[in-house]
């Protein structure tokens, strides 16, 4: 069979034009693609402004007297997560859940607002705005946000009555840096995969950014009692640049090699916190489990009350798999 | 005959890369191309090495090697052992090459991500490269360089369903635009065992175009290699 050259080519060109022509597909750089809008995106959102930051928050009885604020967990993790807990909070507390700065469906900010400070000062911010006359003032936090409470007691230690930990990140670095130690399975095919990805979509936008940062979570099994575990945990948006930024906070130097040194501790504003203090992890959890609870648990001890407590069968988010367990907990911690 | 009209092939091809424009013809010799039962009729596939077609049949991996986050300077091997980029065709030519992937399957395991856990990620690539021969025809191994504009066209993103429930606002689908891409540059060299048969390997830095933009404000080292076989077809 013969083919004339000339229409070959003709074919061929329209072919390829067409290829090229229709490759122009979504943009993987804009909110609400690839992940949920921001709220600076979706005016729809509940959200305040808080020190210059729209902050994604939400209240929950807010016609109640008291006040609880949840902090979630990361860095830049968000609040979805930690919402099944207002059912198990006493029904007086005005709840509060908000995105951290960069976070979740929370703006997005330079690199060089995303520190510990900043953190304090927005939590300081939500804190003044709905204190009212509220006079058992509760803090509950989780993982990262752990840390992020023990920062605030250390400046301002007298605003909570109640702390309430949840799988914290513990005092200091000691224990930190070991947790550290599980992630060399970021080698594996796993965070190949994450990396494979920066063909396919860039690293010029948050969004992008945000988007990979979903693959981490499957190299974090650790946390949980079964290795699926992790995809039954509820989230909008992870925020891929306030988690590395917001976390050198806590480390010696710059994130730049495979493993992380964490340097800090807190274990002497801890000491001289005088309020009430909770603290809860998940049996299952190998990295912020056991020893990084019983390591903070150990550092309060000018607190006026404390107790530690175990939670079997739970990961890392262990209420939304073992909510029974921690129920009178809670409403006791959170009750007048 | 046929070298040359192989040769005008990818004057097009480049011209439509480059250009966009399919109106004004190219300054192609109207000779007629044979089709054969021997010659698999890829479009983009035609090339030559000694006079005859060659088919090269390889893979390529890629080396990420992060400076500012995770990894320093180190390399994963993991990642090159277990690329999913495995089974990737190359096509090569032993002059100024065009050189393009249509459909790069890129397939994962149901639990390696998640997101896009259990799903099938494509993508279109195309890649410009030349290669400066030394030696050509005369020694067993050439050296060669390798330059290289690697624009992404699409790639068909899809969700687990895990997270298609959680975020049920967000697109499935085909993203990016051509002009999205990698620049690369690096050495290539051909070994040629046989008369027919022939090995390459390649090494390659590569960066994105995009880098300065990121707001992570990081620094990416990527390298890629590439190794494969080819063997003439008569």
């Amino acid at each position: 069979m013969v083919i004339k050259n000339k229409n070959f080519l003709l074919v061929f060109a329209i072919l390829f034009s067409t290829i090229i022509l229709s490759s122009c597909g979504m943009n993987p750089e804009e909110s609400g693609n690839l992940v949920p809008k921001t709220v600076m995106e979706d005016a729809s959102l509940p959200a305040e402004t808080h020190n210059g930051i729209r902050l994604h928050l939400e209240i929950k009885n807010s016609g109640s007297s008291d006040l609880v604020i949840f902090v979630h967990g990361g860095p830049g993790f968000d609040y979805r997560a930690l919402l099944p807990m207002a059912s198990i909070v006493d029904g007086q507390n005005k709840i509060v859940f908000y995105d951290q700065r960069g976070s979740g469906l929370s703006q997005r900010v330079d690199t060089g607002s995303l520190s510990m400070d900043a953190h304090v000062a927005d939590l300081k911010s939500i804190f003044e705005t709905h204190k009212g006359s509220a006079s058992n003032k509760i803090l509950i936090g989780h993982s990262w946000g752990g840390a992020l409470m023990q920062a605030y007691i250390k400046k301002y230690p007298s605003d909570f009555n109640k702390l309430m930990f949840l799988s914290s990140m513990p005092s200091d670095d000691t224990v930190m840096n070991k947790v550290a130690d599980h992630y060399p399975s970021l080698y594996g095919n796993d965070f190949a995969s994450y990396l494979a990805q920066r063909n396919a979509i860039g690293e010029g936008s948050h969004a992008e950014l945000d988007f990979k940062y979903i693959n981490f979570q499957p190299i974090q099994k650790f946390y949980y009692c079964n290795d699926n575990d992790y995809k039954k945990v509820p989230f909008w948006r992870f925020g891929y640049v306030a988690l590395f930024k917001t976390l050198e906070s806590l480390l010696s130097a710059p994130i730049s090699g495979a493993t992380m040194d964490y340097d800090y501790n807190f274990s002497s504003s801890n000491a001289a916190y005088s309020g009430a203090v909770y603290i809860l992890y998940g049996t299952c959890d190998e990295a912020l489990g056991k020893s990084a609870s019983e390591n903070l648990y150990n550092t309060f001890t000018g607190a006026s009350q404390k107790q530690l407590i175990a939670v079997s069968n739970g990961g890392h988010y262990f209420w939304l798999f073992n909510s029974a367990d921690i129920t009178s907990t809670f409403s006791g911690a959170t009750g007048p | 005959m046929r070298i040359f009209t192989i040769k005008a092939f990818i004057i097009l091809l480049f011209l439509s890369l480059t250009t966009l424009n399919a109106n004004e013809p190219p300054n192609a010799p109207e000779e007629e191309i044979e089709e054969t039962n021997e010659i698999p009729l890829v479009v983009f596939s035609a090339f030559e090495l000694d006079g005859a077609p060659l088919i090269v049949f390889g893979a390529e991996s890629e080396i990420f090697s992060w400076l500012n986050v995770i990894g320093d300077i180190g390399i994963p091997t993991g990642y090159v052992a277990n690329s999913p980029w495995a089974s990737r065709y190359r096509l090569l030519a032993g002059y100024p090459l065009i050189q393009m992937d249509p459909w790069v399957l890129r397939g994962r395991s149901g639990s390696s991500v998640y997101g896009i856990a259990s799903e099938f990620w494509s993508g279109t690539s195309v890649h410009l490269i030349q290669e400066l021969y030394a030696g050509y025809q005369r020694e067993r191994w050439q050296a060669g360089l390798t330059l290289g504009f690697e624009p992404h066209l699409s790639t068909y993103i899809s969700f687990s369903d895990e997270y298609k429930e959680m975020n049920p606002s967000v697109k499935e689908g085909w993203y990016g635009t051509w002009i999205r891409g990698l620049y690369y540059a690096g050495i290539i060299g051909i070994v040629k065992p046989t008369e027919r048969l022939s090995i390459f390997m390649k090494f390659a830095y590569t960066w994105p175009i995009e880098k300065s933009q990121s707001p992570f404000e990081r620094t990416i080292l990527d390298g890629r290699i590439g190794f494969g076989a080819g063997y003439k077809i008569w």
